[in-house]
């Protein structure tokens, strides 16, 4: 068939179009800034004042008083009336000035300092530490401390700068509810959940929020703290992916990358080319959980037998990248009470687990499953290499992602049918405060059914312990029943890691309210 | 036409069902917002408490009126999980997705048309065959495929534009044309090539008509006939096509998106469907399937003017 | 994929049919040949190299994302130390296996639904507001709508697919069997007194099994694209089974590092791809040449 020829007609001959079309492109790419190699406005520069931190978590507004996943802000905008010093892990005053307990330990007095005032320029007093306490007991708030907070019997203020907190008997780790608590404004509460209006006390100014693209801060010229902060403007970059947030730090784009996925801060931190925050004492604890109500998990010996199949220290080097500890106990075994070999009680052994299998009457028959919530990729590292464990030893094991919102359902409802795999966020480092918060050890209603009278009078024994050898006592009965009847199991510790520019110094973290920015400043 | 108006007046219907299924869907799923809301520590009995103060207790005959005709009415409502108006959240998105899906039409119709012309108009086979595998190519690239080999071509290896983000074009031109180079491309090129056969193919059926033969016999120049008579006539299926494509774009760009770390309507659909929040999850299924039906009118419409011989209710009798 | 041009393509050429040769024919042309060796080769070697291999796709190790060629491994490993090559060939398992189960049922049922809504008026207005609704739902869309009902994993994928596949495929054989319907030989043979079914079967049936046979390469690529576009949204096949598309995503946070973990499952998806896409249009120019 014949086609008409175009090969030879006047139109713009397809040489000259492809010309025009490259130089076209030449110029323009020459004339624009490359996004890819320079900052827009990154820390490049000297004694920049202005500093953007880079993280993969949007900012949620509902979050706020549950103080536990958003960790970038929080601390920006936010103050407590104590933190946790993180070398020397005792709670020390924030706007709290001092704070003392009457004799049965039954009444604490806070004294709040005088000269602190919200971001609209209204003073802080004793009626809004009550109100925020309020807050968080509240019971759509979902706060971590609420557990604690719930244990209040009555709460007043006692003078022009002062609260009276009451309780019914004493509570060991009570001082986390001055740290954990965020002091928000009643004036403008209405407008905190829909991020319209974020008002604190902290050294940063809450400014606009594109949510998904940004969050613009700046600096709180009536900050209580004199001469802090140094920065005058900070703007969190949200990243879609840890792809995109490690190629920003690369490229200079920003000056700290927040909460990374451990193979990539170790990947930043090889031959301290981006050095690395430490975010100790927070870290997550990762877990094998165990339904003790269903078959065979309510038998001691298989439970046992799992617990001797894992290996963690795999776990620790593949799927925290090696960014992380080994251990069999959830908590740090530096708490008063603890020892060293407590991190080893369980160690990788095949053999022993199948002659515990053996003694418990044999490998079950049944095919049961492993689950976690779908596209976390460390979960899915460590579910991975679980299941291969526990095949080996000869369980018939299959592994199961749920969509994440079922898989919250289950883990609320506790009806997960075999064993799970989740972490726990440990912001706050008393034990009496986990067993009263965190679900899967809390004594009642707990994700693994656990109901046994000894627990919760072990539990309640360290949740009430007043004196610090009642509370060593008490937290070596609590592990001891936890690690030996082995329905959390632990393989890992993993801090929240973070990277940064070598010009940025000064930045810190508290528990509770997370990334701190006042002292950071950029050289 | 009373054709046109029935097709309407089933597409509305069509939309009506279509949002009894989805409102279903999304309720018979395990887990509600006040699941997400609640958090994982919390207790059924407080995740109850939370259900009942977002009214997440009403029968569900009664929510779906609720929010058929607060959408009819224009209110799309509140997020349950961001607390936000969704409207809101969709203007806030929708910029992000329009970028996307503007460049990609554009990349599929400059390259499609240009790859359709040089293929129907060369003389020399060698260039139909270069052009032909080109295009084969182009169409064996699913868009997250091209996606991860541009990230690894441009963006790590030749850092030349960057892995992921967005700017804002009214503000930012050129730094959020660097953003869109990529993925855009990604996007169209499975459209460019099938559009780039499509035009080829009626290009050279048209240049066998009478008409055009007629056009040359009298003297025309060959590009003005080809400007003229040639490719207005042919591009009616390539047109269709490329409404096709735009219409799937809307929703569909979700995977280019989360790989190239965009925030859009659909990252923002997935997770309103994992999240379970109910308003913001429907509105958007419902303004996707929408927007699909729509385009599907359009090109359904073009189709049958295009070829007359169709009717467009044909049957035996 | 979904390319509607086909259709008046379809009618020209049906007029000018000649008994005995059918697309297949293009079965022989060079593209043809290519398409099929490509796709047979990545098949085969799915099934044969795996016995060659010394680990399964499974077998975990301590060697965490080491290069091609160390220990053995000859594309590396991934970061719980499975071997990539193994696992790239379960993947390419997977996937035919899919396929072979969604494509041609799908196929099928949606040719017949679409034939019988043209034959008849009522049915034919339900089947197209069915196939509108299913079409509605871009792939990805319907993906995580399904996998939101049933838990997701390979039988979501698989139901999504064929939720995918039916309506294309039924849209496709209505209008070919009105454009049909409408022209003259049909009206010629009904005056003659053929009957229906006669008709159907010796004029209508052929042209419209000409469009699937042609249609069936490119339905294959896309239910490879489906699963890997639900893997990368975190919804595709569960671990610890191997699937391109989960790979080429799980692979992607480690693209500066251990770039083959996602570029090996890449290069076989573009392959095989490529292979379909070749097969598919030898068979339609084949169709539109007779």
């Amino acid at each position: 068939m014949t086609i008409i020829d175009l090969s030879e007609s006047s139109l713009i001959t397809r040489r000259s179009m492809l010309g025009a079309s490259a130089a076209a492109t030449a110029a323009f790419l020459a004339a624009c800034s490359s996004a890819a190699k320079s900052g827009s406005g990154g820390s490049g520069g000297s004694k920049s004042t202005s500093l953007i931190v880079g993280t993969t978590t949007d900012f949620d507004p509902p979050d706020i008083l549950r103080a536990g996943t958003n960790t970038t802000t929080l601390g920006l905008i936010f103050d407590s009336m104590a933190v946790l010093d993180p070398s020397t892990l005792q709670v020390q005053p924030s706007v709290a000035t001092s704070w003392s307990w009457n004799a049965d330990k039954t009444e604490l007095t806070v004294n709040l300092r005088s000269d602190v005032k919200y971001h609209t320029g209204r003073a802080f007093g004793p009626k809004d530490a009550i109100y925020s306490i309020k807050a968080v007991q509240g019971p759509t708030a979902g706060a971590q401390i609420a557990g604690v907070a719930s244990l209040i019997k009555s709460m007043s203020v006692s003078g022009p700068h002062q609260i009276k907190l009451t309780l019914d008997r004493p509570v060991g780790s009570f001082l986390d509810l001055l740290v954990m608590t965020p002091l928000v404004d009643s004036a403008t509460f209405k407008g905190l959940f829909s991020g319209k209006q974020v008002i604190g006390t902290g050294p940063f100014v809450f400014g606009t929020w594109t949510p998904g693209t940004s969050i613009t801060l700046s600096r709180n010229p009536h900050y209580w703290q004199s001469g802090l902060p140094h920065l005058n403007k900070v703007t969190v970059r949200i990243f879609g992916s840890e792809q995109a947030l490690v190629s920003a730090l690369r490229a200079n784009e920003i000056g700290l990358a927040w909460n990374l996925v451990p193979s990539d801060a170790t990947l930043l931190a090889k031959g301290n080319a981006y050095p690395s925050v430490t975010t100790a004492p927070l870290f997550s604890e990762w877990y094998v959980g165990a339904n003790v109500k269903s078959p065979p998990f309510n038998n001691l010996q298989v439970r046992q037998a799992v617990a001797y199949a894992l290996d963690r220290d795999r776990i620790v080097k593949q799927a925290f990248a090696g960014f992380g500890t080994a251990s069999a106990c959830p908590w740090p075994t530096t708490l008063a009470g603890l020892s060293g070999s407590d991190d080893t009680y369980y160690t990788y052994d095949p053999d022993k687990a199948k002659a515990l299998l053996k003694q418990g009457g044999g490998a079950p028959s049944q095919t049961f499953s492993v689950v976690i919530g779908a596209g976390n990729a460390i979960a899915e590292s460590i579910l991975d290499i679980v299941q291969f464990n526990l095949s080996a030893i000869g369980l018939k094991v299959k592994a199961q992602q749920v969509q994440n919102t079922a898989f919250q359902q289950q883990l609320q409802k506790a009806s997960i049918p075999g064993l799970w795999i989740n972490a726990v966020g440990q912001v706050d480092l008393s034990i009496g405060a986990v067993l009263l918060g965190n679900a899967p050890f809390k004594i009642t209603e707990n994700t693994s059914n656990v109901t046994d009278p000894h627990y919760v009078a072990l539990a309640k024994q360290l949740i009430y312990a007043s004196s610090s050898s009642e509370i060593a006592s008490a937290t070596r009965g609590v592990t001891d029943y936890i690690l030996q009847q082995a329905w959390h199991m632990t393989v890992g510790h993993v801090p929240t890691t973070a990277a940064a520019q070598p010009s940025l110094s000064g930045v810190t973290v508290n528990a509770g309210l997370s990334l701190q920015l006042a002292s950071a400043k950029l050289s | 036409m009373p054709y046109l108006v029935r097709r309407l007046i089933g597409a509305i219907a069509l939309l009506f069902v279509a949002s009894i299924v989805i409102f279903a869907l999304l309720h018979l799923a395990p887990g509600s917002p006040a699941t997400v809301l609640a958090g994982q520590d919390a207790s059924p009995a407080q995740v109850a408490a939370i259900a009942h103060a977002l009214h997440l207790d009403q029968a569900l005959p009664l929510q779906y009126w609720h929010w058929l005709t607060g959408v009819l009415g224009g209110h799309l409502g509140e997020s349950y999980v961001l607390k936000r108006p969704i409207g809101t959240l969709i203007a806030q998105r929708l910029g992000s997705t329009l970028q996307l899906m503007i460049a990609a039409t554009i990349v599929m119709s400059v390259l499609g048309v240009a790859l359709g012309v040089a293929s129907a108009s060369s003389r020399h086979r060698l260039v139909r065959e270069a052009v032909d595998a080109v295009s084969t190519v182009f169409l064996s690239a699913p868009p997250f495929v091209s996606a991860v080999i541009f990230v690894f071509v441009f963006a790590i290896t030749w850092k030349l534009l960057p892995a992921g983000g967005q700017a804002n074009f009214l503000s930012d031109p050129s730094f959020s044309i660097q953003y869109l180079a990529m993925p855009a491309v990604a996007v169209a090129l499975p459209g460019s090539a099938v559009i780039a056969r499509l035009l080829a193919t009626e290009m050279r059926r048209t240049s066998e008509q009478e008409f055009v033969r007629t056009a040359v016999a009298k003297g025309a120049r060959r590009s003005r006939v080809v400007l003229r008579h040639v490719l207005p006539n042919s591009l009616g299926p390539a047109a269709v096509e490329l409404g096709i494509r735009v219409g799937e774009m809307f929703a569909g760009a979700v995977v280019v998106e989360s790989l190239f770390a965009r925030s859009g309507i659909g990252s923002l659909l997935v997770t309103a469907v994992q999240d379970r929040d109910y308003l913001l999850a429907d509105d958007l299924l419902l303004l996707s399937v929408a927007f699909a039906i729509g385009m599907q009118l359009l090109t359904e419409l073009g189709m049958s003017r295009l070829d007359r011989r169709l009717t467009l209710e044909g049957s035996l009798s | 994929m979904s390319s509607l041009a086909l259709d008046p393509a379809v009618g020209r050429a049906a007029a000018r049919r000649r008994p005995g040769r059918g697309p297949l024919q293009g079965l022989r042309t060079p593209r043809g040949i290519a398409g099929l060796a490509i796709v047979s080769v990545v098949l085969v070697a799915g099934l044969i190299v795996p016995l060659l291999l010394r680990w399964g796709p499974l077998t975990q190790s301590g060697e965490t994302l080491v290069g091609a060629g160390v220990g053995g491994h000859l594309l590396g490993t991934d970061e719980v130390g499975r071997d990539i090559l193994a696992r790239v060939l379960q993947g390419i398992r997977i996937d035919a296996v899919l396929a072979v189960i969604c494509v041609p049922g799908a196929a099928l049922l949606g040719t017949a639904l679409g034939m019988l809504s043209a034959l008849s008026l009522r049915a034919g207005s339900v089947a197209q507001s069915v196939f509108n609704l299913l079409l509605g739902f871009p792939g990805v869309v319907m993906g995580i709508a399904v996998s939101i009902a049933i838990a997701p994993g390979e039988t979501a994928i698989a139901v999504a697919i064929v939720l995918v596949t039916i309506p294309t495929f039924g849209r496709q054989a209505r209008l070919t069997t009105m454009a049909e319907l409408s022209r003259e030989y049909v009206s010629a043979a009904t005056v003659l007194g053929r009957s229906r079914w006669a008709i159907v079967t010796e004029h209508i049936l052929p042209n419209v099994l000409d469009t699937v046979i042609v249609r069936l390469a490119p339905a294959v690529s896309a239910t490879i694209q489906i699963e890997g576009a639900l893997s990368v949204v975190g919804l595709g096949i569960q671990l610890p089974q191997a699937s391109l598309g989960g790979m080429i995503a799980a692979g992607s946070e480690y693209l500066s590092s251990s770039p083959l973990y996602s570029l090996a499952p890449l290069g076989v998806v573009f392959v095989l791809v490529l292979g379909l896409s070749l097969v598919g249009e030898a068979l339609n120019r084949a169709m539109l040449r007779r």
